[in-house]
């Protein structure tokens, strides 16, 4: 479960390439699984630093995308909680 | 196949129908299991097929049957940049700085080992404090720790097994600090982390 104030950090161990149309493909390469991931979802994993606050992601998503859709907090936690169950994402402690 | 090809990297390759496995290609292997090896050919002789990633101290523990070899790395592609992958006498001298560089830093391991292995067994360790942070990671047999300097990763554990560290980091990092750590985990993996 998602802590409430806290969001994870990327794990660095992951290698995040980006595609031409602003695509990218997530790979850990200790467990040899990969993620393809669209602009937005790049945007997100950009920013997971463990520091910047979910609302503040939130609203640079809203600037700097059109047609943002009124559930994307809901549509976020489950990409955060995705990445953290798939250890792409973890804690810091 | 650091430092020629990377995590992410297309790779185009093709059948070895045409032709025969030299050392120095870069072949795909096909293990039998969910990943795929490239790795480069050192020698073909009458018991099979010997593959050594060129950054590997040693040859792989298999011997390969050509059926085994899924095919030839021709090209490689990252990002917008496209290059000829050598094969043959080519892949021989292109791997050769990396091969060399191995070895020579194996012997200087060689050296270095007991005496670092002498300190890391003695107790007379962690005479500085790093500013060390870890990160959580939750996996299929658990959760692992990264332990992070400076944006790095300088050592790693996984649970019920004790931190491998880096050389010679192990060297600087108080015991102490690394057990505040593990308890920090535990306190915290029932709310956030099953």
């Amino acid at each position: 479960m998602m802590h409430e104030c806290s969001l994870p950090t990327i794990n660095p161990q992951v290698v995040c390439r980006e595609e031409f149309d602003g695509w990218a493909i997530l790979f850990d390469p200790d467990s040899g699984k990969a993620f393809g991931i669209n602009p937005v979802a790049v945007r997100i994993w950009k920013n997971l630093d463990g520091k910047t606050k979910k609302e503040d992601i939130l609203q640079e998503l809203k600037s700097s995308f059109s047609e943002v859709p009124e559930n994307i907090e809901s549509d976020f936690v489950d990409f955060v909680r995705d990445l953290v169950e798939k250890g792409f994402a973890g804690y810091e402690v | 196949m650091n430092p020629i090809l990377r995590d992410l990297d297309k790779l185009y390759f093709c059948s070895f129908e045409k032709g025969e496995i030299r050392a120095g290609d870069v072949v795909v292997i096909d293990t039998g299991l969910e990943k795929k090896v490239i790795h480069r050919v050192v020698s073909v002789n009458e018991r099979g097929i010997i593959t050594r990633g060129d950054n590997n101290y040693a040859d792989d523990s298999w011997t390969l049957r050509s059926e085994q070899i899924a095919g030839k790395v021709m090209y490689a592609l990252r990002g917008k940049r496209k290059w000829i992958v050598r094969g043959g006498w080519g892949g021989q001298i292109q791997s050769a700085p990396t091969i060399f560089k191995r070895k020579l830093l194996w012997r200087v391991h060689g050296i270095l080992r007991p005496i670092y292995q002498g300190l890391v067994t003695s107790e007379k360790l962690g005479f500085i404090s790093l500013p060390v942070k870890a990160i959580a990671l939750q996996r299929p047999e658990g959760v692992e720790l990264l332990l992070m300097l400076s944006g790095h990763i300088v050592g790693k554990k996984k649970t019920g097994e004790p931190w491998r560290i880096k050389p010679p980091m192990r060297l600087f990092l108080k015991e102490s600090d690394l057990s505040e750590i593990v308890d920090r985990m535990n306190s915290l993996q029932s709310p956030r982390m099953k």
